[in-house]
C-alpha cells in the first residue's frame, strides 16, 4: 500500500517517535524508505556555509562534511537500517519544508512522514518554526498524504488496525475519508468517522441551547451517514459518532476512547495565518496532543490505491 | 487467597526479576512475552493486576491494552505500565500507575499494595 | 611566475575548476597560496594606462584631502573613526599608489588593497554625495576591484561567484532546466488558492518579462510564486525567458568585467529574442545596478541603455497601486511601528526614494511610519553590501558594520524594517541574528500579498465546511 515512504528528519532524539513509525511502516508493507535530512539553511553568499537547522551555527556544507553527516545518521538509526529492505539516504541543504517538497517532487512517495512540532514555541530565526513551518507548508503544498507523529506515546502502536476518520465535511474532507477507507479495508482494521460539532462557533455556548446543540448534533450525524457511511459499501466494521465541543479536544479524546493508531484529518488548502491562530489549526493541535500518528490529506492525487482483496 | 499478577515484557530478565520480587512478596505470578502470549494466558486465567511493558515487538503494550479492553472479562482488570521509555507516563490511558525501568523495588510494591492489596 | 593551484589569475570557467575551487572549505588553501601569488607588473600598469582614464584620474588628482569624506563613510564612522577608514586615504592608499607607482607593486600591497577594497568599503557611493569635488570613491573602488581580480586578489567566495556567473550565467548553480522546472513546480503549488496561475516562459512580445536572483529558485522559489501571484492579480501580460532569467552580478563585486559581460549580454540577449515592452526585476539592488545601470557599458551598447525600459520591482509596485492595479484592503494596512531601508543602489543610485515612499503611502496606515536617521539618498549601506556579506574572511569587519544598521534601526523603535533588496534583507536577518534586537523584516512581496484585495474572479472556489 505504501510503495514509497519519504520520512523527513532532523536526525535528533526529537524525530525518534516518528523515526519508529516510518521503519514501523517499511517493515510492514515492504516500503522503500528515503530517509531525507535538511541539514542547513544556505548562510550567506557562495560558500558552503550553512546554518545547521538544529543548532543554528554556521558549518561548511563541503563534501566532507556531508559525508559525516550521512555517516551520523547511519549511526543514530542503525539498528532501524538493518531491518529495513530498501532505504537510501538522502542530504539537502535549504529550507527544510522548500526541500522536503522538492525532494518529495522528485521521489514520489506515497507518503511523507514528519516528525511533529513541540508544544512549546522555538526562538531565533533558524530554528523558530523549522518544525512547526515545515507541518504547515509540507502538509499545504504536499501531492499525497503526511504523516506527522509528535509525542512518543503515539509511536508504539507497531501498526495500523483502528482508524479515526475525522471531518468538518469540507471538500478536502473527500480525499482524507477516501484514504482512510482505503487503509481500513487494507489492514483490515476499523474505521471510526467523526465529527465534531464546533460549540466556539456560536456566539455564545450557553445561549445555544441543549436542544439547539442535540439538534445540531443530528444534523451532523445525518450527514455523516449520507456524505461518508453510505459510500462504504460492504465493509462494515466502523462507528459513526458525533460530538460536540472544541474540535481538536473532541478529536483527540474519542481517538483516545477507540484507542485509535490512526488519525486521519483533512488540510485545508487556505493558509492559516499564524497571526489570526497563534495556536494553530485544528490539524496542528491533534498533531501535538494525539496518542497515535496523524496523517493529513488535502488532495486526492496520490492516494494509496487498494490491493484487490 | 494469593493475588495473581500478569507479567508481559519481552525482556526476559525483567520478567525473571519481577517473578521474583512479587513471589518474595507473597503475590503469585504468571508471565508472558508479548501481546499475544498474554492474550492466550487470559484465556484460560484472571489476574487481578496486570503489569505492563509498552515497547514489545509485533504487539506492542498499546495494542494489547487495546484486545484487552474489548473483552468484558478481563477490560477492569487494572494495568501498570513498566518501561524504560521517558515520555511515555500516559500511553495506557486507564493505567492505575506507571514506572520507568529502573525503578525502586519499593515504588512498585507499594503501587500494587494500593491496588490490589497484599 | 610560480601560481597556485586554486589561487592564480586565472578566471574560473568550468565547472569542474568551480567544484575544485568549492572543495577547498573556507579558501584556506587558495589564501594560503595567495600569500606567494607573484603580481604581474607589466600586466598591471598596462591595463591602468588603457582603463584608468580621465575621470578616474582627475579624481585621484583632484583630492583635497579635506576630509570632509569621512564622517559620510559609515565604516569610518563604526570604526572609531580611526585614520585608516577615511575613504580618501582608503582610495589613495591603494589605487592612488598603483598609479603613482606605475603598477610597481608587491604581493603585500595587493592583499593589503584587497582588504581595503573588499572590507573597508562596500561600494555604496556614499562619500560622493559629501565630496565637494563629487570624487566618487565607491566607484574608484568598484575599478581596483577590477585591477585586484584581474591579478587574482580577490577574496574566495568571490571568485567563485564570479564563476558561477561565468558557467551557469547565474550566481548559483542553477541550469536552466532547474529553472524552467521551478517554475512549473511553483505554478502548479499554487493552482489551489490561485487557480489558473501561470508562470508563461519564453511568451514574446509580453507586457513584461521578469528577471529575477537565482537563490530565488534555488532556495526561496516562493519568491517566484509571490511575484506571479502578484502579477496574477494585476492581470499583467508576463512572462520570464528561459535563459537569461537571472539579473544579479556577483561578478561585479568580484571585479570580474569580463564575467560581468558575459552575465549582462545573456539577460539582454532574452530581451532581444522575446522583445517584451518592458522588463522588471525583482527585489534586489545590486542586480539593478549591474544589469540596468552598469550594464549597458558592460555590453558597449552605444545608447547606455539596456535592449527594453528596464525598471526596479518597487517602480512597478508603485505604478500597481497608483493605476488601481493592485488596491490595499485600509484594514490590512501596516498598524505597527515600521520603517525602511534605503537600498544604495536602486536609492541612492537610481532615485527611488520618493518612488518608495509612496508605496509606503499605501501599506502604512498613517503614523507608523518612522523614518532612519539618515535616510532616502543619505541612508547608510546596511553593512552587508558589495559582497561584504558573503566573505567568510572578512565577517568579523562585515559584523561590526552591521552596528550602524542596528543602531538606526533601534533609534526609530520599529518592530518591522521593510528592506526590497536581496542583500539588505541578508543584512538585517544577519544583525538580528547576531545582536537579538527583536525586529522582524520583510520583502514587499509578501506583505502586498498579505495586504491587496483580491478580485472575486481570482478566487478560489468557496468550499463548504468550517474552518479547521
Amino acid at each position: 500500500m505504501f510503495e514509497k515512504i519519504l520520512f523527513a528528519t532532523t536526525g535528533s532524539p526529537e524525530c525518534d517517535s516518528a523515526a519508529r513509525v516510518a521503519f514501523d511502516m517499511a517493515r510492514q508493507y515492504g516500503s522503500k524508505l528515503t530517509l531525507f535530512h535538511v541539514l542547513g539553511i544556505p548562510g550567506k553568499g557562495d560558500s558552503n556555509l550553512v546554518i545547521d537547522t538544529r543548532t543554528g551555527e554556521e558549518v561548511d556544507a563541503d563534501a566532507e562534511y556531508l559525508e559525516g553527516v550521512a555517516d551520523e545518521l547511519k549511526t543514530t538509526y542503525a539498528k532501524q537500517l538493518a531491518g529495513c529492505a530498501s532505504c537510501e539516504i538522502e542530504i539537502a541543504v535549504g529550507v527544510p519544508s522548500r526541500e522536503i517538497l522538492r525532494m518529495a517532487r522528485s521521489r514520489d512517495p506515497d507518503i511523507i512522514v514528519l516528525c511533529g512540532p513541540a508544544e512549546a514555541p522555538q526562538a531565533g530565526f533558524y530554528k523558530r518554526g523549522v518544525v512547526g513551518d515545515n507541518l504547515r507548508k509540507v502538509a499545504k503544498a504536499a501531492r499525497c498524504p503526511v504523516l506527522t507523529v509528535s509525542r512518543p506515546s503515539a509511536s508504539f502502536w507497531g501498526g495500523f488496525s483502528n482508524i479515526v476518520f475525522a471531518t468538518d465535511f469540507s471538500k478536502a474532507s473527500e480525499s482524507a475519508f477516501q484514504f482512510a477507507v482505503t487503509v481500513s479495508k487494507a489492514v483490515d482494521g476499523e474505521l471510526h468517522l467523526f465529527h465534531c460539532v464546533d460549540l466556539n462557533r456560536f456566539q455564545s455556548p450557553i445561549a445555544l441551547t441543549q436542544d439547539g446543540i442535540e439538534a445540531r448534533l443530528a444534523e451532523a450525524r445525518r450527514r455523516l451517514q449520507h456524505e461518508y457511511a453510505a459510500k462504504l459499501g460492504d465493509f462494515k466494521r466502523f462507528t459513526s459518532e458525533v460530538w460536540e465541543g472544541t474540535p481538536y479536544v473532541e478529536i483527540v479524546k474519542f481517538a483516545r476512547e477507540r484507542q485509535a493508531d490512526l488519525i486521519v484529518l483533512a488540510h485545508h488548502a487556505r493558509d492559516v495565518d499564524p497571526d489570526e491562530r497563534p495556536f494553530g489549526s485544528t490539524l496542528e493541535q491533534v498533531i501535538v496532543r494525539a496518542s497515535c500518528p496523524v496523517v493529513s490529506v488535502n488532495r486526492p492525487d496520490r492516494l494509496p490505491q487498494a490491493a484487490e482483496a | 487467597m494469593p493475588k495473581t499478577i500478569l507479567i508481559v515484557d519481552d525482556d526476559p530478565n525483567i520478567r525473571e526479576y519481577l517473578e521474583t520480587l512479587l513471589a518474595d512478596n507473597g503475590y503469585e505470578t504468571i508471565s508472558a512475552e508479548n501481546g499475544e502470549k498474554a492474550l492466550e494466558v487470559l484465556a484460560a486465567n484472571t489476574p487481578d493486576l496486570i503489569t505492563l511493558d509498552i515497547e514489545m515487538p509485533e504487539k506492542t503494550g498499546p495494542w494489547f491494552n487495546r484486545a484487552l479492553s474489548r473483552s468484558k472479562a478481563h477490560a477492569a482488570i487494572p494495568i501498570i505500565v513498566i518501561t524504560g521509555h521517558m515520555g511515555l507516563k500516559y500511553v495506557i490511558p486507564n493505567a492505575v500507575g506507571s514506572l520507568s525501568k529502573p525503578f525502586e523495588q519499593k515504588e512498585l510494591l507499594d503501587l500494587v499494595r494500593e491496588t490490589i492489596g497484599s | 611566475m610560480p601560481e597556485g593551484i586554486f589561487c592564480n589569475k586565472k578566471p574560473i570557467n568550468t565547472e569542474e575548476d568551480l567544484k575544485a575551487l568549492l572543495s577547498d572549505t573556507r579558501g584556506t588553501k587558495y589564501y594560503e597560496e595567495m600569500l606567494s601569488l607573484e603580481v604581474d607588473r607589466e600586466k598591471l600598469w598596462d591595463t591602468i594606462q588603457k582603463t584608468c582614464k580621465s575621470r578616474l584620474r582627475t579624481w585621484l588628482d583632484v583630492c583635497a584631502r579635506c576630509g570632509l569624506c569621512a564622517d559620510s563613510c559609515f565604516l569610518y564612522l563604526v570604526n572609531d573613526c580611526k585614520p585608516e577608514q577615511v575613504p580618501s586615504y582608503k582610495i589613495q592608499s591603494t589605487l592612488g599608489e598603483m598609479v603613482r607607482r606605475k603598477g610597481d607593486v608587491d604581493n603585500e600591497f595587493m592583499r593589503h588593497a584587497m582588504e581595503v577594497a573588499w572590507s573597508r568599503c562596500t561600494c555604496c557611493n556614499r562619500c560622493a554625495m559629501y565630496c565637494p569635488h563629487g570624487i566618487d570613491i565607491g566607484i574608484m573602488m568598484g575599478y581596483t576591484r577590477g585591477l585586484l581580480y584581474s591579478q587574482g586578489f580577490v577574496p574566495w567566495e568571490l571568485k567563485i561567484g564570479a564563476g558561477m556567473h561565468r558557467v551557469y550565467r547565474a550566481q548559483m548553480d542553477v541550469t536552466t532546466e532547474d529553472w524552467v522546472e521551478t517554475c512549473e513546480w511553483m505554478a502548479e503549488e499554487q493552482q489551489d488558492d490561485w487557480p489558473g496561475l501561470e508562470i508563461p516562459v519564453d511568451k514574446e512580445d509580453a507586457d513584461i518579462m521578469y528577471t529575477c536572483n537565482a537563490r530565488e529558485p534555488k532556495h526561496y522559489p516562493e519568491d517566484l510564486a509571490e511575484a506571479a501571484i502578484l502579477f496574477h492579480i494585476a492581470g499583467e501580460n508576463w512572462t520570464v525567458p528561459s535563459e537569461g532569467w537571472e539579473q544579479t552580478s556577483l561578478s561585479m563585486f568580484a571585479g570580474d568585467w569580463e564575467a560581468c559581460k558575459l552575465q549582462v549580454q545573456n539577460v539582454y540577449a532574452a530581451i532581444d529574442r522575446l522583445k517584451p515592452r518592458r522588463v522588471i526585476g525583482t527585489e534586489c539592488g545590486h542586480a539593478h545596478r549591474a544589469t540596468v545601470i552598469e550594464g549597458p557599458y558592460w555590453a558597449g551598447r552605444p545608447d547606455g541603455q539596456p535592449p527594453a525600459p528596464y525598471i526596479h520591482y518597487v517602480q512597478w509596485v508603485a505604478e500597481a497601486l497608483r493605476t488601481g492595479k493592485l488596491k490595499i484592503d485600509p484594514a490590512k494596512r501596516i498598524r505597527q511601528p515600521v520603517t525602511y531601508q534605503d537600498s544604495c543602489n536602486y536609492i541612492r543610485n537610481w532615485g527611488l526614494a520618493e518612488t518608495a515612499r509612496e508605496i509606503l503611502s499605501y501599506l502604512v496606515e498613517p503614523g507608523y511610519l518612522i523614518e532612519m536617521t539618515p535616510n532616502k539618498e543619505h541612508n547608510y549601506c546596511c553593512g552587508g553590501g558589495g559582497g561584504f556579506n558573503g566573505i567568510g574572511k572578512f565577517r568579523p569587519q562585515r559584523n561590526k558594520a552591521l552596528l550602524t544598521k542596528r543602531d538606526q534601526i533601534l533609534s526609530t523603535g520599529a518592530k518591522l524594517v521593510i528592506a526590497p533588496c536581496h542583500n539588505c534583507w541578508d543584512a538585517i536577518r544577519d544583525l538580528e541574528e547576531e545582536y537579538h534586537i527583536g525586529i522582524d523584516w520583510s520583502f514587499l512581496k509578501p506583505l502586498l500579498i498579505k495586504m491587496v484585495i483580491i478580485p472575486d474572479h481570482l478566487k478560489p472556489q468557496d468550499e463548504e465546511g468550517d474552518e479547521a
